[in-house]
């Protein structure tokens, strides 16, 4: 019946002319005819033999059990080495934007903004197409060292200039990790180092850092397929939005109790470049020297229940021009507390999480000061601050059936060069944003997720009914219903 | 220049040292999470994998997770042994036992059924005295109404176990419940099956009253 379905759909979409779309269903209609009891299970799951619930919460990836996070922090290394230490996951969908036709920055026909026309920017809205696919390799490599490798390729990543879509894959998630553990009967004390190129990558409970939250899915689908397309506040503190470096840390977690981090991130270049191949010079943020990451939490389990509250924070000097390393220095200071609470017993998932992030980003003389020779014009004040909230809960139901509501919001201080009116569209200059994400989703088997999610904004870049300061574009105008699904074998 | 090259040595340095330590320390048998290693000792295996979920000496704190503290020794193998041959088919057990158990060796099951034999239970909170109450009448007496023999004719008065007829006292009451229904409901462990005749007849109000009382033994 659903091969029949997804035949009639595939055929559908091909007279559409969609191809990526065509694919994706493709891949869909592939998956869910594999046999329930083919072992066609992730890199992990094939190495431990056990099912992806045990690490994941309600066996939804990203966010981990207790065990799981022990099986991180223990370096990967649980169970055999697998002869097959590879995996792939795709990731497609559909967005639908309420409003694609008025307004300036999100639809600059004929009323300003960035010049492009609209096909340009909701190129995809409302057709569904297979946003990427990622490539997994790693796991146990000795019983001390084990690997999270992942890279990504990008099925609609640039537009070429005949129009036609340009695939591109990159370095994405890394994480190779040296761990020991020293445990009796009375105590417990797990030790380890990580490199890495993704701060946060290392964090196990999956509260502040975006790539590795379970809601709302952070399906990246291309910005340049969906360019004014957008998943929450555009601006977002450095340390919660997936930055490319290269780190170097280590971390203890004691007695079940209290985890201590602390790593040294600096540009993923020179001996870090593998880490960022396939990212452009240009996009990817340059550091000054080693910049100092911490994160501490408190743990505590009983019964069905764990729950963590904790504290992150990043000092960072980011050259302003990433290709040129004498160009002037942002300095963002992150500071944030997070928590998490979760409840699991079968067939029972609750989870809640929270993170608060405080950003101040002060800036070197020549970015804001007009007086200064080498005056650039990036800001209009030394400094400016950002504050960054996350809260979310979710329920599971035998690890199949999930609700969700997100919160997020960002409130930052008014800067008229950092926030232009024209380019970055407010009005008032502010990256303001608050917007609220119910979402529902279906695991038919447990390698593959259905879902559907809604951007529902309250505030968009400082404002509500003409935010952008040049249209009638409301907030409400950016909400974004996206359908995906998520696959991984 | 000079300077970034200063700032880098120290994490090349990292990286080299982090690789040779990596290759030195291959197979670390004392603190080994391998599960496809005959060498790895079962008390190894036990405090480094078992206990992430079974809790340090086997008192597991979250009621997903059957506490091991004191469990026979003949029982816990047969439980192992049937994870490992795909015989105990129950969602607990596949879902997290067939993978761990799959490379064990007949071995390493016996030296980790001594290793939880030999660990001392901690008690365990009543969830409810009224239901605990009711427990105990079946557990001790059974429901002769409808021929129900006494738990306690096998699993012993203090609920402690025998041989192949597990120790219950101190157990979740939630995964004892549970694998009653197992038991009643279906054939995922066809080495209980003289349980399924036994629990047959009783009412969930009976399973999860039982269940109660031997979590607060």
């Amino acid at each position: 019946m659903l091969g029949k379905l997804n035949v009639v759909l595939a055929s559908t979409l091909a007279r559409r002319g969609s191809v990526g779309g065509g694919l994706a269903i493709a891949a869909l209609a592939a998956l869910l005819l594999v046999p329930a009891d083919a072992h066609a299970l992730p890199l992990f799951a094939r190495q431990t033999g056990q099912n992806c619930i045990a690490c994941h919460a309600g066996g939804q990836f990203p966010m981990l059990t207790p065990y799981g996070r022990k099986f991180k922090l223990t370096g990967y290394t649980i169970g055999s080495r697998t002869p097959i230490p590879f995996a792939m996951m795709l990731q497609g969908g559909m967005t639908k934007v309420a409003n694609t036709t008025n307004g300036s920055v999100n639809d600059p026909n004929g009323s300003g903004g960035n010049g492009a026309l609209p096909s340009d920017n909701f190129s995809k809205d409302g057709l569904p197409y297979l946003a990427f696919a990622s490539f997994f390799a790693g796991g146990k490599i000795t019983d001390n060292l084990g690997l999270f490798g992942q890279w990504t390729f990008a099925n609609y990543d640039h537009q070429g200039d005949d129009s036609h879509w340009h695939s591109h894959s990159t370095s994405d998630q890394f994480d190779l990790r040296y761990a020991d553990r020293f445990i009796s009967a009375d105590h417990d004390l797990i030790i380890g180092a990580s490199l890495n190129n993704n701060i946060g990558t290392t964090d196990v409970w999956n509260t502040f850092n975006s790539p590795f939250q379970t809601v709302p899915t952070p399906i990246a689908l291309s910005s340049s397929l969906q360019p004014n397309v957008t998943y929450g506040p555009v601006t977002k503190p450095l340390i919660t939005g997936g930055l490319v470096a290269g780190g170097v840390g280590a971390y203890a977690y004691w007695n079940n109790l209290i985890y201590v981090e602390l790593a040294s991130y600096q540009s993923a270049n020179g001996v870090f470049s593998f880490m960022s191949q396939g990212i452009a010079n240009d996009s990817t943020t340059k550091l000054k020297g080693g910049n100092p990451y911490w994160r501490v939490a408190l743990n505590k389990e009983w019964g069905a229940n764990s729950a963590m509250i904790g504290m992150h924070g990043l000092d960072a000097r980011v050259y302003s021009d990433p290709t040129d390393t004498t160009s002037p220095i942002v300095h963002d200071t992150d500071v944030g507390i997070d928590g998490q609470y979760q409840y699991i017993l079968d067939p029972h998932t609750i989870a809640a999480q929270f993170t608060y992030t405080h950003e101040k980003q002060s800036y070197d003389d020549a970015l804001w000061n007009p007086a200064n020779p080498g005056y650039l014009g990036a800001a209009a004040n030394p400094s400016n601050t950002l504050d960054y909230i996350k809260l979310n809960g979710t329920y599971i139901y035998r690890a199949k059936y999930g609700a969700s509501l997100s919160y997020v919001s960002v409130k930052g201080s008014a800067d008229s060069i950092l926030y232009p009116t024209q380019a970055f569209g407010s009005g008032s200059n502010r990256p303001d944003t608050r917007v609220w994400v119910p979402e529902v989703f279906w695991t038919p088997v447990q390698y593959l997720r259905l879902g559907v999610q809604y951007y529902a904004y309250t505030q968009f870049n400082g404002g509500n009914s003409g935010y952008d300061g040049s249209s009638s574009r409301s907030a409400k105008d950016n909400n974004t219903l996206f359908m995906y699904f998520w696959a991984a074998f | 220049m000079a300077n970034r090259i200063g700032e880098s040595r120290p994490l090349k340095l990292a990286i080299a040292l982090g690789l040779a330590v990596a290759a030195v320390g291959c197979s670390n048998l004392e603190r080994s999470r391998d599960l496809n290693n005959p060498k790895v000792p079962a008390p190894v295996t036990a405090e480094q994998v078992c206990s992430n979920c079974h809790g340090p000496g086997g008192n597991s704190v979250s009621p997903n997770f059957p506490r091991l503290a004191a469990q026979q020794k003949d029982y816990f193998v047969a439980q192992l042994k049937g994870f490992r041959s795909h015989d105990r088919l129950d969602p607990a057990g596949f879902e997290y036992m067939w993978g761990l158990s799959r490379n064990l060796s007949d071995q390493q099951i016996d030296g980790l059924a001594a290793y939880y034999a030999a660990q001392k239970p901690l008690p365990n909170a009543v969830p409810d005295a009224t239901l605990a109450a009711e427990g105990k009448k079946i557990f001790d007496s059974g429901v002769p109404d409808k021929n129900i023999p006494a738990c306690a004719t096998c699993h012993g008065a203090e609920a402690e176990g025998n041989a192949t007829f597990p120790r219950l006292a101190g157990q979740h009451a939630d995964y004892v419940q549970k694998q009653l229904t197992v038991f009643q409901r279906t054939e995922g462990r066809p080495e209980g099956a003289v349980m399924k005749t036994i629990v047959h007849d009783l009412t969930d109000r009976n399973l999860a009253a039982v269940a109660a009382y031997v979590q607060g033994k």
